[in-house]
C-alpha cells in the first residue's frame, strides 16, 4: 500500500505552484521519518545513515538554543561519540562564539554558494575530540532566506552525513527553514524558559511545526484543504490537529491511524533552561501534560537546567561551560540531558557521566 | 488524540478508573494549578476559553466521580465494570462515617425511650419468647450449610439465594413442635427482620450522601474486606425494601422517621395489647429478647432483669444513652442468643469473633447462619459495631412501634399494611420479603468478611464465663464484644446527639405540602429547601452538588444543565438531602427537562 501510494508525491515534485514546496520537501523529509519506507531514492540515505540527529529549536530567541547545542555536543563527544555541530541558525549565527571558535574561516554559506561540493571541507575543529563544527553563514546578509535548492542540498548532506551525532541549531522563530530542519530530526529538542514569552512561542513552535508536518504528508492524506484552512484561521492552532485527523478517519480510518501514527512519531523533547525555582524546574513536566491534554500528542521531558551564572561567565569567556565549569549545576544538568538523549537512543548512557 | 471535550473524567483527571476519592481530588487540586489563569507551562497553549472550559470540566469531573452514586451511574455510562466502582467509593464512605454515626446518635434518642418502657412491658413474656426463639433457630440452622457455602457472592445472588431459601426456613418452621411455636417462631423471624428494615429506613433515610454509598458499598461488599462499608451495606438494601412502598405517601422519607419520634409514648402500649393478636406477640417477642440478650452477653446465671441495669451501669452515664445501650445491646443480643441456641455444636472460639450484627442478621434472615461467619472469621470492628446498634437499636425502637409496621401485619390491624414485611409464611411470593432479606446478608456478609483478631475479641476471649454450661461459649463472649462496640458506639453516638438531634429533626421539611401529584419542578425544589431553611451553598456542600448546578435547576434552566445521566444524579442525590423520594423527584423533574422547550438560555 505504501509503495502504491509513495510514488504519488514524488512524480509531481515540480508540479503545481503551492503544493510544489511543501510536496517537494516532503520527499526526503517524510521518507526520512517514516522509518518504514522501503526503497527509493532515499533508502540509499537512509543506510549510511547510522547517527542520529538532534535539532535545538524553541522558536523564541535567546533562550540558550545554541549554549544547550553547543554544550550537548561537548557533553556527546566527551562520552566517546563523534559529533558534528551545525550552526543552521543562518541569519544569526553564532554557535562557533559558545564553543571558543574564533570567526570561522569557512562556513555553511561557502557550502551553499560556493560550490564546496562537501562538508567536510567547511568543518571546523572545536578543541574538543570528536566535536567538530559547520558554522553558521556570516559573510552574506541574505544568508538567512535560503533557497529551496539549497535547502534541499543541505539537507541531503546533513542526512549524509556519518557522524554518531549530528546536531542541528536552530535559529529562532517558525520559518519553515528553521521547521524543516527540527522536523528532520530525531530529537526535536525544544528550549524553553519558565517564562510566558518563550512558552508562548514554544508552543507557536510545534503547533508550526505539526502543520509543517501536516503539510508535508497531506498529499498522501488528501487533506490539503484541510491543512490550508487550519493555517489561515487565526490560531487556528493545533487545535483543528483533531479535526484533520477526524475528516482523514471519515474518508480512510487507515489514513486516519497511519497519519496520528506519523504525528506521533515526531517526539518533540522539552529542555527547561534557567530554571531558577523548583516550580520552575517542573514547568517541562506541567508543558508536557497540558500539551498532551490538549493536543493528545506526546512530548517528553528532558529535565531542566538550573540557572546559574556559572553559564553566563562561561559565554563571557566564550568557552563551553560544560569544559569551563564542569561541575556546575548548569553542567551537571546538561550531562544529565546527554544521558536522558543517549538511553532514548539505547546507546549506553554509562560514558555520558563521569 | 482525543480532544479533551471527548475524554471521559477519568482521562481529563489522569486518573485510572480506580482511583479512589483522595487521588480524584489530589489530581484535580494538581490540574487546576496546572491549568491556572496564571500558569506559565499553559500560557497561550489554547485559547484562554479553551482553559476555562477544560477547567470547568476538571471540576465538573471531580465533582462527579468524587460523589459516590453519581459515580456509580457515570461509569455505568461510560460502560465501565460496576467491581470498580466498590474500591472508589470505600474513602466517601469513611468520610461519611461520622456523619452517619450523628444520625445513627439521633435514631438512639428517639429510640431509647420507647424501648426502655417496652422492654419492662413485655417483660413478662420473656419466657415464651425464648422458647420461640429456639424453635425458630433450629429451623434456621439448617439452612446453614447455604450460607456458608456463599460467603462471597455478589449482592444480587445473594438476594436470590435468600429467597430461595427462605422457603426451606419456612418449611423448617412449620416443622416444629407445636403450632403456636411455630407460628411464633416464624413471627419472632419476620418481626426481626421487619423491625431491622424499620429502623434501618428510619436511621437511613433522612441521610442524603450515605444511601449513596450504601450502593457502592452493596457492590464492594464481595470483594473489599472494608470495615467501613459494613454498616452502609446493612443500610442499603433495607432502605430499597422500605422505600417503594413508603414512597406512596407525601413525606415518604421521613415517615419512618418522624413516626419513631412521634410514637415513643404509645409504642409500649402497642407492646402490651400484643399479647391478645399473634402479631403482637412478635413484636412482644422482640421486644422481650432484650431482656434475654443481656443475660446471655454477660452469661450470667442471673435474671434478665437485673443484668440489664448492671449493663447499663457499665455502659453509659447520661439517661437518654443509657436507655439506648440498652436497645442497642438488646437486640442484637437476641439475634446473638438464637444463634448460640441454634449451633452449640460449632466450635466455640471461632464463633466467639462474630459480631453481634452478624449473629443477629443471621439470626433475624433465619437462614444465614453462624457457620458461615466462623470460616471468615468476625471482626467486631468499632465502625461496624457503632453501626451495628444502628440496626440492633432502631430494631428494638421499632418493635416497640411495630405494631405500626412489621409484625401487626399479620395481625392485620396495621394502619400501614403496605410498609410491612410480609409475613413469613409467605414469603418467597412476595417481593417486598425478598427485599427485606438482602439487608440481613448485606450486613452479615460485611461483618463477615474482614477477618481480624481485636482487642475486642482478646479481652472478650479473656473474659471468662461462669456458668451457663449448657450454652455454647459463644454467647457470652459475643456479648462482650458487643458491649465494647456499643460502647464505643455510644460514644460517638453521644457526642454527636446533643447537636444532631436538635438540628436534623429541625431540618426536616415541614410545611411544605406536596400534593400527591406534585410536579417537582425547580421552583417546588427551591420551596423545600427553603422551608428546610437550608441556604444553596449549604445544600451544595451537603451534596457536592455545585452551586451552579443547584442554581440552575432550582431556575429550570435546562439549558445549563448537565445532560440527563448526570442531572438524574443530581435530582437523587438533592432530592435525597431534602428528604423527597429521589425516584419521584428525578422522574418528575426530568419528564419537564425532556418536554419543555428550555426556559431561558444562557
Amino acid at each position: 500500500m505504501r509503495a502504491s501510494v509513495k510514488p504519488a508525491p514524488l512524480s509531481p515534485p515540480p508540479g503545481s505552484a503551492p503544493a510544489s514546496l511543501a510536496g517537494a520537501s516532503a520527499r526526503p523529509l517524510s521518507a526520512v521519518d517514516n522509518d518504514a519506507s522501503p526503497a527509493g531514492p532515499t533508502g540509499l540515505a537512509r543506510k549510511s545513515r547510522s547517527r542520529r540527529i538532534i535539532a535545538v529549536g524553541g522558536g523564541k530567541g535567546g533562550i540558550g538554543k545554541s549554549m544547550v547545542s553547543a554544550n550537548l555536543g561537548v557533553a556527546l563527544a566527551q562520552a566517546g561519540h563523534k559529533v558534528l555541530l551545525v550552526d543552521a541558525d543562518l541569519g544569526g549565527a553564532n554557535l562557533h562564539t559558545c564553543l571558543g571558535v574564533g570567526p570561522p574561516e569557512s562556513t555553511l554559506s561557502d557550502f551553499l554558494r560556493r560550490g564546496k561540493a562537501n562538508l567536510e571541507e567547511v568543518m571546523v575543529a572545536t578543541g574538543v575530540p570528536g566535536l567538530s563544527l559547520i558554522a553558521g553563514a556570516q559573510d552574506s546578509l541574505d544568508a538567512a532566506n535560503l533557497k529551496y535548492a539549497q535547502k534541499q542540498k543541505l539537507l541531503r548532506t546533513l542526512l549524509a552525513q556519518t557522524a554518531d551525532y549530528l546536531i542541528l541549531d536552530l535559529g529562532a522563530g517558525t520559518s519553515f527553514n528553521t521547521l524543516d530542519f527540527f522536523l528532520l530530526a530525531d530529537h526535536g529538542l525544544l528550549v524553553v524558559l519558565p517564562e510566558p514569552t518563550s512558552v508562548e512561542n514554544a508552543y507557536r513552535f510545534v503547533k508550526a511545526a505539526f502543520f509543517r508536518k501536516l503539510q508535508q504528508v497531506e498529499s498522501q492524506y488528501g487533506i490539503q484543504d484541510l491543512v490550508e484552512g487550519a493555517l489561515s484561521t487565526r490560531e487556528g492552532g493545533l487545535r483543528t490537529l483533531h479535526d484533520v485527523v477526524a475528516q482523514v478517519r471519515r474518508k480512510a480510518p487507515s489514513d486516519a491511524e497511519r497519519l496520528e501514527r506519523e504525528l506521533a512519531s515526531f517526539r518533540v523533547r522539552l529542555v527547561v533552561n534557567q530554571a531558577r525555582t523548583d516550580a520552575d524546574a517542573k514547568v517541562g513536566a506541567a508543558m508536557v501534560a497540558a500539551w498532551k491534554k490538549f493536543f493528545g500528542i506526546d512530548m517528553d521531558d528532558l529535565g531542566a537546567l538550573r540557572y546559574d551564572d556559572e553559564a553566563w561567565r562561561a559565554v563571557r569567556k566564550r568557552r563551553p561551560v560544560l569544559i569551563e565549569r564542569p561541575d556546575s549545576p548548569v553542567s551537571l544538568g546538561l550531562q544529565r540531558i546527554a544521558a536522558r538523549l543517549l538511553s532514548l537512543d539505547g546507546l549506553s548512557s554509562e560514558s555520558a557521566i563521569p | 488524540m482525543k480532544p479533551f471535550a471527548q475524554q471521559t473524567y477519568y482521562e481529563l483527571l489522569e486518573v485510572p478508573p480506580t482511583a479512589s476519592d483522595e487521588d480524584i481530588r489530589a489530581a484535580h487540586q494538581r490540574l487546576m494549578e496546572l491549568y491556572s489563569p496564571d500558569s506559565i507551562a499553559v500560557y497561550a497553549l489554547g485559547d484562554p476559553d479553551q482553559v476555562d472550559s477544560l477547567r470547568e470540566r476538571m471540576t465538573e469531573a471531580m465533582e462527579m466521580l468524587t460523589d459516590a452514586e453519581l459515580r456509580v451511574e457515570y461509569d455505568r455510562s461510560i460502560g465501565l465494570p460496576t467491581e470498580r466502582l466498590a474500591k472508589a467509593t470505600s474513602a466517601a464512605v469513611a468520610q461519611d462515617k461520622t456523619d452517619s454515626a450523628a444520625r445513627v446518635a439521633e435514631a438512639l434518642a428517639t429510640a431509647a425511650a420507647a424501648l426502655a418502657k417496652a422492654a419492662g412491658a413485655v417483660d413478662a413474656e420473656r419466657v415464651e419468647a425464648e422458647s420461640r426463639q429456639k424453635a425458630s433457630t433450629s429451623g434456621s440452622e439448617e439452612a446453614a450449610p447455604h450460607a456458608s457455602a456463599t460467603p462471597g457472592k455478589s449482592e444480587e445472588r445473594m438476594r436470590g439465594e435468600e429467597s430461595k431459601r427462605q422457603e426451606p426456613s419456612g418449611k423448617d418452621a412449620s416443622g416444629a413442635p407445636s403450632e403456636t411455636v411455630m407460628v411464633g417462631g416464624m413471627a419472632v423471624v419476620d418481626a426481626f427482620r421487619a423491625s431491622f428494615n424499620q429502623s434501618l429506613s428510619f436511621v437511613y433515610v433522612p441521610t442524603g450522601p450515605l444511601r449513596g454509598q450504601g450502593r457502592g458499598n452493596a457492590a464492594s461488599a464481595s470483594s473489599a474486606p472494608r470495615e467501613t462499608a459494613a454498616p452502609v451495606e446493612g443500610h442499603r438494601p433495607a432502605v430499597e425494601a422500605v422505600t417503594p412502598p413508603v414512597a406512596n405517601t407525601p413525606n415518604a422519607a421521613v415517615n419512618a422517621a418522624s413516626e419513631a419520634t412521634a410514637v415513643p409514648a404509645t409504642s409500649p402500649a402497642a407492646a402490651s395489647p400484643a399479647a391478645t393478636s399473634p402479631a403482637a406477640i412478635d413484636t412482644a417477642t422482640v421486644v422481650a429478647s432484650p431482656d434475654r440478650a443481656p443475660e446471655t452477653d454477660s452469661a450470667m446465671p442471673a435474671p434478665a432483669r437485673e443484668e440489664v441495669p448492671a449493663l447499663i451501669a457499665d455502659a453509659t452515664t447520661s439517661a437518654p444513652a443509657t436507655t439506648s445501650t440498652l436497645a442497642t445491646t438488646s437486640t442484637p443480643a437476641t439475634a446473638s442468643t438464637l444463634a448460640t441456641a441454634s449451633t452449640p455444636a460449632t466450635a466455640a472460639p471461632v464463633r466467639e469473633d462474630t459480631p453481634a450484627v452478624v449473629a443477629a442478621t443471621d439470626a433475624d434472615a433465619s437462614t444465614v447462619t453462624p457457620p458461615s461467619e466462623p470460616s471468615t472469621g468476625t471482626p467486631p470492628e468499632a465502625v461496624a459495631a457503632s453501626a451495628s446498634p444502628t440496626p440492633g437499636e432502631p430494631t428494638g425502637d421499632t418493635a416497640s412501634a411495630a405494631p405500626v409496621s412489621g409484625a401487626t401485619a399479620q395481625g392485620e390491624s396495621d394502619p400501614n399494611p403496605s410498609r410491612a414485611p410480609t409475613p413469613a409464611e409467605a414469603p418467597p411470593e412476595l417481593p417486598s420479603t425478598a427485599l427485606a432479606r438482602p439487608p440481613a446478608t448485606g450486613a452479615s456478609k460485611a461483618a463477615v468478611r474482614p477477618l481480624t483478631s481485636r482487642p475486642i475479641d482478646s479481652r472478650s476471649a479473656a473474659n471468662g464465663r461462669p456458668g451457663s454450661g449448657s450454652r455454647s461459649p459463644a454467647g457470652p463472649k459475643l456479648g462482650d464484644a458487643q458491649v465494647l462496640a456499643q460502647d464505643s458506639a455510644i460514644a460517638t453516638a453521644e457526642s454527636a446527639l446533643a447537636q444532631v438531634a436538635a438540628r436534623v429533626r429541625d431540618a426536616r421539611p415541614r410545611g411544605v405540602e406536596i400534593p400527591a401529584d406534585a410536579e417537582f419542578n425547580g421552583e417546588l425544589l427551591r420551596r423545600v429547601r427553603e422551608a428546610r431553611s437550608l441556604s444553596i451553598q449549604q445544600l451544595a456542600d451537603r451534596t457536592r452538588i455545585s452551586v451552579r448546578h443547584l442554581e440552575n435547576v432550582e431556575a429550570d434552566r435546562y439549558t445549563a444543565l448537565p445532560p440527563p445521566v448526570y442531572l438524574r444524579g443530581i435530582l437523587m442525590n438533592l432530592a435525597r438531602e431534602l428528604g423527597l423520594d429521589p425516584l419521584r423527584v428525578s422522574k418528575s423533574y426530568l419528564a419537564l427537562f425532556a418536554d419543555k422547550p428550555p426556559k431561558s438560555g444562557r
